[in-house]
Formats: C-alpha cells, structure tokens, sequence
C-alpha cells in the first residue's frame, strides 16, 4: 500500500534538495490547480513500503496571506497526507519552530527533519535532537541534506511513523482557552464541520481568518459562535491575530534554552562579506548589468552551435521525408509545414536551457533574491518591485522563458502587469529584422538604431505598466518582504534538475500551440494549391488590409511578412526572402519599395506588435485564461499602429 | 526602522500597519523584541535587516511601519 505523505517547510531550509534526494528522478512536475505555482510529486521506496510524497510550497506560515500558503494549507485540509516532513533550519530555530507549531494546531503527524545542522554549528548553536523531539512531541531527525546525512534515519522514522492523537498542545492563557472549548463545542455540534480539526478551527476563527469565517458563515451554529466570538476582542486585548502570533513566539523562544545553546563564537561569515561587496551602494548595480549580461553572452553565444545543430537535423529530417511521400500536398504538408514548424519550435530549445541553466545558477546561489532587492528602487517607480526585474529582463533573450520566470511574484496584480509588458523587451528574434533595415537603410548608424529600438521598447513597456495601473489593474504594489538566503555553491544535480524542470514545460506547452501556428502560415502561404506566393491567401490577406496599412507606406509584402512574424519575429526577413523570390538581395528588392522613413516605422511596428504565438501560448498558460493574451494582441497593435503612424506623420511633416 | 544606520542595531517594538502584513512580518521572524541590525539601508530604496543570523529584505514602506528603539 502507498502511503502519502508531503513536505513542508520555510523558503531555503534545503527542502527541495531532500526532495530530490528521495525521489531521485521518479519526480512529476505540474501545477496545482486553478494556479501557476508548480507541484512536484515522487515517489520512492523504504524497507517495503512506497511512498508518495508531495512538495508543498515553501512557506513561513498557514496564514492564508499568499498563494502558497493558502495551497499548503488547503492540500494538509483536504488531502490528509499520513505524514507531513517539516524541513526546519538548525540555524534559525526560532522562526522555523513557528511553522512546527502551526502545523501541531493543525493536528497533523509530522517527522521533524532537523536540516542545515552543519551550518548552525558553524554558527555556534549546539542542538539536541532528543530533548527537541520530547519539547514539541514529534520525532526528530538530524540531518545535513547537501552531505547526505541522515536519509536512512529519515526514511526510517516515516516508516516508524504512526498517527498519533496530540493531546499536549500549546496552551493560551486560561481565559483564552475557556473561549477556545466553547467555540470547539460549538463546531463539533456541526457535522459539516467535522471534517477540520476542531481546535484548530476555534483558534483560526479567534483569529478571524477569512477563510475559515466563510466557512462557518453556512453553519447552523452560526449565531452561538459569532456570540463568542463578539467576547473574543475583551480577552485578546489587542488585534487577536498579532496576539495569538506574538503567544506562539513567547511559546517558542520559552523552550528554547531547553534544547539549545549558543556558545559566542565569531564565525567567518562570508555571506556577509559577499553582500558587503555585491550589494554595495556604488558597485551593486554595475555588478548586477554585468552579471545580467554574462548571463545573455552565455546563453545566446554557447547555443549557436546546438541552434545550428537543431537546424541541420530538421533539415535532414525534411529531405530524408521528402522522397518518401509523392503525393505534392502531402509532401509539403509534412516537409514545409510539420517538420519545418517543430525545426523553427527546436531552434529556440537550446537558449532557452541554457538561459534557465544560468539561472539556475544564480539562484541556487543565492545571488538571485540579492538582484530583486537592487533593482526593487526603481521597479518601486514603476508601481512593481524588485521581484519583477529579472522576468523583464530575460525578455531581451527570449519572452518565453520571461513570462514563465514571473511565476516568482507572489501578487497576482504584479505577476499580470510583468506578464503583459513583457514582450515590450525586444527579443533576440526581432534582432535579425533590425540587423536587415538597419543595414540597408542607415549604413554607418546601425547601432544607434538598433538602440534607439531597444529603448522605444522600454518606454512602451513602462507606458504600458503605469496604464495598466490606471485602468484595470488598479492597486498599489504589494509590500515587498523577501529573505535573502546564504550564498551556496550550486550542486550541478539540483542546477540540471531545476533547469530540466522549467524548460520541460516550455517544450510540452509552447510546442503545440508553436505547431498549430506553423501549420496555419503554410497553409495560407500555399494555397489555393499550386498558384505562386503572389496569388496565396496569404497575399490576398496582406493586400487586403493594404488600406489600412498604407499611412504608414506597408506594401502587402510587408504586411504578409508582418502576418508571418506572428508565427516566430525572425521569420519577417524570410517572408521577404520569398515574397520577392530570391534567396539574397533582398536588401536591394527592400530599398526599392520603401524609404528610410517608412523602414524606420516598420522596424517600430515589429517592436511593438503583436508577440508572437509561442508567446501567446504560455501567456495563455501561465495566466489561465485567454483573455490576456487577446488584450495583450489587440492593445499591442494598436500601440505599435498609432506610435508608426505618429513616426511617420512626424517625420513626413518634417521633411 | 528606516531612519537607522547601517551597522546600527535596535529593538522592534511595535508595528503601525494593517493586521495582515504585521502578521506576515512577524511569521517572517521580525516579531517584538527581537533585535536587528540594519545591513543596508538604501536612500530611498530598499533595507536589509539582519537578525537571528538571517537577512530580510524589505521595501521603505515597510520599513517605515516598524517602530524599533
């Protein structure tokens, strides 16, 4: 029989690495539902019996304050794991104690895994696992997660673990507790609430947690407990929920000296030296550009090779198919449409691993959080924090992997705006189809265009973040409070694993809408069967919305290039390529259809158009519904219309 | 707190925000009594306030609420 089991704990105890240690690669990552943090399952074997074990999101609490805590709760409330691994960090008791405790009211089975032991000694703390286990009543583990140690005694004592009924709970003062006893008999009256620990379910009402009060609005004993809960305020004295966390830690640091010391002893602390350095007033934000930038040059530069690779073997694929398919339709269907469309969907796999690998890097370092807090003054400007940064800048890569990465903002109002200004930040793709115009129309000053560019996306970005604050996303930023963790040398496993995670889902998702939309392009740009490019629908939709194109000078040839820049940006250039029917030269073709003007106004309509489909794809999953992405196309191509227009009715009236 | 120096250390003793965030930055350790020291204190930006040997980073509004002597 599987038993089910789950682990919790604070952000940065080690949690993850015990997770992965357990389960090795028997792991299943997908989301929980209705929300975008990621849920990790595994499964492993001890001594006979299977286990399945589920990662809760790190939390500091089961206050329902944050996503993850309302998911950890909701899944202890409802799955009813046998047995819940609390991860605590030797190092900083007190405050992992705390969630100890919230679990203990919340009646559950819990093995203390007593992690980071070799860091807290470095800190001077000396433990004893046993008088712990005795203090707070549950079984404790000693371990150090990173060295290995203590997974055997671990996995024994969940295999030793029964369900025990906790009768010694931390008690409130008296008056508190009468309290307490009459809201429990008011809830056992109640058969539908029979189904939450009963004393936990006072404490929480005693605390007027939204949550639980809604609960108890249906209840038939409604009336008897709002009674109690009106003498509630006389006894508490002040706010009850600030009461009963202040109670917990009186509890906590009370026991304290019973199993601990701390002997004084001056440890070389080389986070604080790091952050002296990294964090500094004059150097921490040349330091951040230049890691931000490494990071890119790392990720774009060491790819080439496996894009190229990528490229050669989809190639190969199509002219090995080829021949064996003879019927024409058929033919180009799987050779131009399918295996050209997963050629252009592969080209971006090895950026973007290579990208999460660094970030990964970065993180597990520990430099990650350190970023969030330099840049958070001026992301404060912009209605965001510090949180935001990184996603919008990993925009510049590729806004695949930026959206995917705004999964760390915890505010939904936040985590929305940092999605949809996003593909603001030029992407690489776009690079290729500034590198042409650039080229052909402003020799000599290529690079001060290509800049100018860049930063006219930055603007639109901020414009689009300080309206979207106006209008529906209303709200002021959440207050940032983020735990910096120590720097750690990442361990390659728990960097390959991070990096296989995330680029896993960008595989599965982005791919299959990528591939609908590769098949849609070829089709219109072949059919009806067998008449050139110039007579396709693809033609006939470009000269069509000929109109409405023209102040800004687009002939249909770049409004089907814009038309197919929807399916991947660097896909313009060759869409000119074949509209004009050849191979090179293009750039001669270009300069004679159009002015420096109208190329200027064409490159600020790829900016700012709408993002392409892959984009759109995990804009779709990762905000759960289609109605952002769609906002996200229509507002997009307004923008880019009217700011081309602008350009160009500026610059005509000019001139 | 905002207005301490870097390396200056002081005392929490009470908080002026709503209930919910106070209760969030005491689950994150910063409850009363308990002694921090300020590591960085960036002028119109961000702090980062050291105690029980871990670094919490917290914006100047927040900062401003928490009432240290």
């Amino acid at each position: 029989m599987t038993r089910k089991i789950a682990i919790i704990g604070n952000p940065n105890v080690g949690k993850t690495v015990i997770f992965n240690k357990l389960t090795g690669m028997k792991q299943h990552v997908g989301n929980w539902p209705g929300v975008t943090v990621e849920k990790k399952e595994g499964r492993f074997k001890h001594k006979g019996k299977t286990f399945h074990i589920t990662d809760l999101p790190g939390t500091y609490s089961l206050a329902p304050h944050a996503v993850d805590e309302l998911i950890a709760r909701k899944y202890i409330l409802e799955e009813k794991p046998e047995i819940v691994i609390d991860v605590v960090d030797a190092s900083n008791l007190e405050r992992n104690l705390y969630l100890t405790h919230l679990l203990k009211e919340l009646g559950v089975n819990v093995v203390v895994a007593l992690n980071m032991l070799d860091v807290a000694e470095n800190k001077g703390y000396s433990i004893d696992a046993g008088r712990l286990s005795e203090t707070i009543g549950f079984p404790v583990v000693p371990m150090i997660a990173t060295k290995d140690y203590g997974f055997k005694e671990l996995k024994d004592a969940l295999v030793g673990s029964k369900p025990t009924k906790t009768t010694a709970y931390m008690q409130y003062s008296p008056k508190v507790e009468n309290l307490i006893n009459h809201l429990s008999k008011e809830i056992s009256a109640d058969k539908k609430l029979s189904g939450y620990p009963r004393r936990w379910l006072a404490i929480k009402l005693l605390e007027r947690d939204p949550e639980v009060l809604k609960c108890v609005e249906k209840s038939i004993r409604r009336q008897h407990i709002e009674k109690h809960l009106e003498n509630a305020e006389k006894i508490t004295g002040e706010d009850p929920e600030i009461y009963f966390t202040d109670k917990r830690y009186d509890h906590i640091m009370g026991m304290l000296p019973r199993f601990m010391k701390k002997s004084e002893r001056k440890d070389v602390n080389h986070t604080e030296r790091l952050d002296n350095l990294l964090l500094n007033k004059h150097f921490a934000i040349p330091i951040f550009l230049f890691l931000m930038w490494s990071l890119f040059q790392f990720a774009f530069t060491a790819s080439v090779p496996f894009m190229g690779l990528m490229e050669y073997s989809f190639e190969w694929l199509g002219s090995a198919v080829s021949p064996m398919v003879e019927d024409p339709w058929l033919n180009s269907l799987l050779v131009d449409g399918l295996i050209g469309g997963m050629g252009f969907i592969a080209v971006f796999i090895p950026p973007i691993m290579l990208m999460f690998f660094g970030l990964s890097v970065m993180e597990d370092s520990g430099y990650l959080a350190r970023a969030a807090f330099v840049t958070d003054k001026f992301m404060y400007k912009l209605g965001l924090h510090g949180r935001s940064f990184i996603p919008l800048l990993m925009g510049f890569g590729c806004n695949v992997p930026a959206i995917m990465a705004a999964r760390s903002i915890e505010s939904n109002r936040d985590r929305l705006i940092t999605i949809l200004i996003n593909p603001f930040m030029s992407c690489s793709a776009r690079l290729p189809v500034y590198a042409l115009f650039a080229g052909v129309f402003f020799p000599g000053m290529e690079g001060l265009v290509i800049f100018s560019l860049y930063f006219l996306g930055i603007i639109a970005a901020i414009f689009t973040a300080l309206l979207l604050q106006k209008t529906i996303l209303k709200g002021t930023a959440t207050p940032f409070i983020l735990e910096l963790p120590v720097y750690q040398i990442p361990t390659l496993r728990s960097t390959l694993i991070h990096m296989w995670d995330r680029s896993a889902v960008f595989v599965k998702k982005a791919s299959t809408v990528l591939l609908v939309g590769a098949v849609f392009v070829w089709f219109i740009s072949v059919h009806p069967w067998g008449a050139p490019v110039e007579e396709s629908y693809a033609s006939s939709i470009g000269k069509a919305v000929e109109p409405v194109t023209k102040p800004l000078g687009f002939d249909w040839r770049a409004n089907v290039a814009l038309l197919t820049g929807f399916m991947a940006k660097e896909a313009v250039v060759e869409t000119f390529g074949i509209l004009y029917g050849v191979e090179d030269g293009v750039a001669g073709r270009i300069s004679a259809n159009m002015d420096w003007l109208t190329a200027y106004a064409f490159m600020v309509f790829v900016l700012l158009y709408t993002p392409c489909i892959a984009v759109i794809g995990v804009m779709r999953s990762e905000t759960g519904s289609w109605k952002w992405p769609f906002l996200s196309i229509i507002y997009s191509i307004l923008l880019a219309y009217s700011t081309a227009l602008l350009i160009t009715f500026i610059g005509r009236s000019i001139l | 707190m905002g207005s301490l120096c870097e390396g200056e250390s002081a005392r929490i003793v009470d908080f002026e925000c709503d209930k919910t965030l106070c209760q969030r930055i005491m689950e994150m350790g910063l409850h009363k009594c308990e002694k921090l020291k300020m590591s960085k204190n960036i002028p119109k930006g961000p702090v980062l306030v050291v105690l029980n040997d871990s670094r919490i980073a917290l914006d100047r509004e927040v900062s401003k609420r928490i009432k240290v002597i």
